[in-house]
């Protein structure tokens, strides 16, 4: 399991930081979904409450789980942005765990608020998705393809 | 003294006082079905007088025969001198060999017989670093024997010792794997059939073969958060009394797995626990992490009348089971279905209690029960209420609807809305009773389990269910089900697998899938819901020791059933992956 960074740590315990999930059906079609319930566990891995066994979302995590595929999340508050690459290790529908997140699932949204499961997943790769550090990666890998040469950091005021 | 083992011949025990074992020849025979008499009569000429000893209630003395009547399988006939003299019956695991009968006619006992074959025994389980475990009666002077054949003492109750001889090497890692024809495992069986994952292949494999738990792992599911109490099972088979049992197991894709922990199965799983992780294994090879369900917060409490919650209702991860009378009338003259071992499970659970296990639930008990195990946030997402076949009444079935009314209406006192999400497994009722159900409880969904679709079959393996009151009236309860609860919402279950139990039973794989296609396809037309259930021929059973069908077979019926259920939009809502834990068909709608 990829031991995820303290910023991105740091990110995951702000309530406003934004979270979604990307999973594909089994015929490819991709789904992506907001999932800012979104949580690390003390071991590092990430814990998904679903509220539906039937939601599409759902049913890609299981098959996600069965065929051995890998599913996707960002993660992301204001110009910070990480991306990262996970797999599905485990379905809780019962337990202290499934109660902690079923618990704050009500806390939020009242007292009919519900889950099917929790789906702990684990990363595996981790890559710093802010535009900022995109665009150093870019500059020093190749710094003359990529940009347009009316950039403003290139043109020369005239003479 | 010389041992061999030959094949079957029979010779009735003889009258006249013989020589000592040394002075003979002491031979082992594997035994066959023409030696019941001799083994039923043989138990019960060395055990009457410390089985009567030990219980005076007349019902637990046909128990203690009726739970070591004679199987062939894992038994060898003794023989001394050419003669039958004795019986020894083994149960082979990895790490031990339990010795679960082992008898010497009172003519030949004496000289040397028992503890001639036991140092047989010893020296099988030495070879292969196993240990060796016995229970036997304290009334039994044998004990004496055992232990100067250095058994050490596990733990004792009112009636046993349990004993065991350690192996020579410590025990557990590695395991030790049992050599069993080949026969393809859930991971080829995946790759072979990709319409069914290898999750739910290991569910079916480790519901036919079942699992066993090392001393680590028992230890470990002794903590509070896995402790579902004692269990028969653990404790029927002698395996470490008076520890506690887990719930079902869980995969990782949040399967249920209703397998129990003990000695039932031939070549089981086995469940390590390292690192704080629970690790399955199949003989030596690592299969995958899996877990255990928690324990719920309402077991351990009692009812207002002092009766543990426990045994009012017990827990799946999303499931409240209830059974409010623990009782099969078919098991009466005899006519229990061939595959069950409901009595010996239910004596059992009542051993367990001390006998404060009554045959019927007081629905106060019920009400409460139901009204604890809600308190307990997002634990229970559905009850489901089953007992034993109860055919009494005006009309058969009667008492069973009466009973089954009773108890729903306590649980629904717990409930706002009129219905709440419940199933009931029950006989075949007619369209009257049916209605009440509806009409005078929250019921949402029956189920009168067809067990076995070909007629005649249906006939020799469920000749309770064939005397009330046949299989049409079985079918006709079902299609009668479907006006009154509605499409999707009646269920019949089919024991998968027993229809091939011989000698009347299918020969081969294909015929017994194309009657279960028959069967599935039959009802989903008129709404009902088709699932199968892995066949396991109990100890208890009559069908113990029958051969059960290939992992194969199970691949290819889940995968026909559900298809066809599909194809009628049926979906098997309550009995799902997170609810009943026993279907491999129904767990394949989790795409769907
Ligand atoms: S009806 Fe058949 S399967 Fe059910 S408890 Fe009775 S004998 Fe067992």
């Amino acid at each position: 399991m990829y031991d995820l960074p303290t910023e991105l740590l740091n990110l995951l315990q702000n309530p406003k930081t934004t979270r979604t999930l990307a999973t594909s059906a089994h015929d490819g079609t991709p789904d992506v979904v907001r999932r800012d319930a979104l949580a690390v566990l003390p071991d590092g891995s990430l814990a998904l409450p679903e509220e539906l066994d039937s939601s599409q979302t759902s049913k890609n995590l299981v098959l996600a789980m069965w065929q051995d595929r890998r599913v996707a999340l960002t993660i992301g508050n204001g110009n910070q942005a990480w991306h990262v690459v996970a797999r599905p290790w485990r379905c809780v529908v019962a337990g202290p765990l499934f109660k902690q997140f079923l618990l704050t699932a009500r806390a939020v949204d009242g007292p009919d608020a519900d889950i099917a499961a929790v789906w702990i997943l684990r990363p595996e790769a981790v890559r710093d998705d802010s535009v900022a550090s995109q665009r150093a990666v870019e500059l020093a890998q190749r710094p003359w393809a990529g940009a347009h040469m009316d950039c403003a950091r290139f043109v020369r005021d005239a003479d | 003294m010389t041992f061999q083992v030959v094949q079957n011949q029979q010779q009735p025990p003889p009258k006249q006082p013989q020589p000592d074992v040394r002075e003979g020849l002491l031979t082992l025979r594997d035994a066959t079905e023409a030696d019941a008499a001799f083994v039923d009569r043989l138990t019960r000429e060395t055990m009457t007088p410390y089985v009567q000893q030990t219980w005076q209630d007349p019902s637990e003395v046909a128990y203690y025969f009726l739970k070591n009547k004679f199987t062939p399988d894992g038994t060898r006939i003794v023989q001394f001198n050419g003669r039958d003299v004795g019986r020894l019956t083994l149960i082979h695991s990895h790490d031990e060999i339990f010795v679960d009968n082992i008898h010497v006619h009172p003519d030949f006992q004496g000289r040397g017989i028992g503890a001639a074959v036991l140092r047989q025994v010893i020296s099988e389980a030495r070879r292969d670093g196993r240990a060796v475990r016995l229970q036997c009666l304290r009334v039994n002077p044998a004990e004496h024997l055992y232990r100067r054949l250095g058994f050490l003492e596990l733990d004792r109750n009112a009636t046993h010792f349990f004993l065991r001889l350690p192996s020579r090497a410590p025990t557990r890692s590695p395991v030790i794997r049992v050599p069993r024809p080949h026969d393809p495992g859930p991971r080829e069986l995946a790759a072979l059939h990709p319409g069914v994952p290898f999750f739910i292949l290991l569910k079916m494999d480790l519901q036919r073969r079942g699992l066993l738990l090392t001393p680590a792992a028992l230890d470990a599911v002794q903590d509070p958060l896995y402790d579902y109490g004692r269990s028969y099972v653990i404790y029927g088979q002698g395996d470490q009394v008076r520890k506690n049992a887990p719930g079902p197991l869980l995969l990782r894709d949040g399967t249920s797995v209703l397998v129990l922990a003990g000695a039932q199965y031939n070549e089981s799983y086995t469940v390590d626990y390292r690192d704080g992780r629970f690790l399955l294994y199949d003989g030596d090879e690592f299969i995958d992490e899996v877990d255990f369900t928690p324990r719920p917060d309402y077991y351990g409490k009692l009812t207002s009348n002092g009766v543990p919650m426990e045994t009012i209702a017990t827990a799946r991860p999303q499931r409240l089971d209830i059974n409010p009378y623990r009782y099969c009338h078919f098991w009466d003259g005899g006519n229990q279905c061939r595959y069950c071992a409901y009595f010996t499970d239910v004596k059992a659970s009542s051993t367990l209690a001390n006998g404060k296990f009554p045959r019927q639930v007081d629905p106060q008990d019920i009400y409460e029960t139901v009204r604890e195990a809600l308190k307990e946030p997002g634990r229970f997402s559905q009850v489901m209420l089953t007992s034993g076949a109860d055919p009494r009444g005006e009309n058969t079935f009667d008492f069973e609807v009466d009973r089954q009314i009773e108890a729903l209406q306590a649980i629904g006192r717990n409930f706002k809305t009129r219905r709440f999400a419940s199933q009931l497994i029950g006989c075949g009722y007619d369209k009257a009773q049916l209605r009440r159900l509806h009409d005078e409880t929250g019921l949402t969904t029956y189920c009168p389990d067809i067990e076995v679709w070909d007629p005649k079959l249906f006939d020799w393996i469920c000749p309770g269910k064939a005397k009330w009151n046949g299989r049409d009236w079985w079918i006709r309860s079902a299609l009668d089900a479907v006006d009154i609860f509605g499409p999707g919402n009646v269920y019949t279950n089919a024991v998968a697998g027993v229809e091939m139990a011989q000698p009347h039973g299918f020969k081969t794989v294909d015929e017994a899938l194309a009657s279960h296609f028959e069967a599935c396809e039959f009802f989903a037309k008129n709404g009902v819901i088709y699932l199968s259930l892995v066949w396991i021929p109990w100890r208890g059973s009559q069908f113990h020791g029958q051969k059960q069908p290939p992992l194969e077979f199970y691949a290819r019926l889940v995968k026909g059933l559900h298809d066809i259920r599909k194809a009628y939009g049926l979906k098997a809502n309550n009995d799902d992956y997170r609810h009943c834990g026993n279907h491999g068909d129904s767990d394949l709608e989790r795409l769907d």
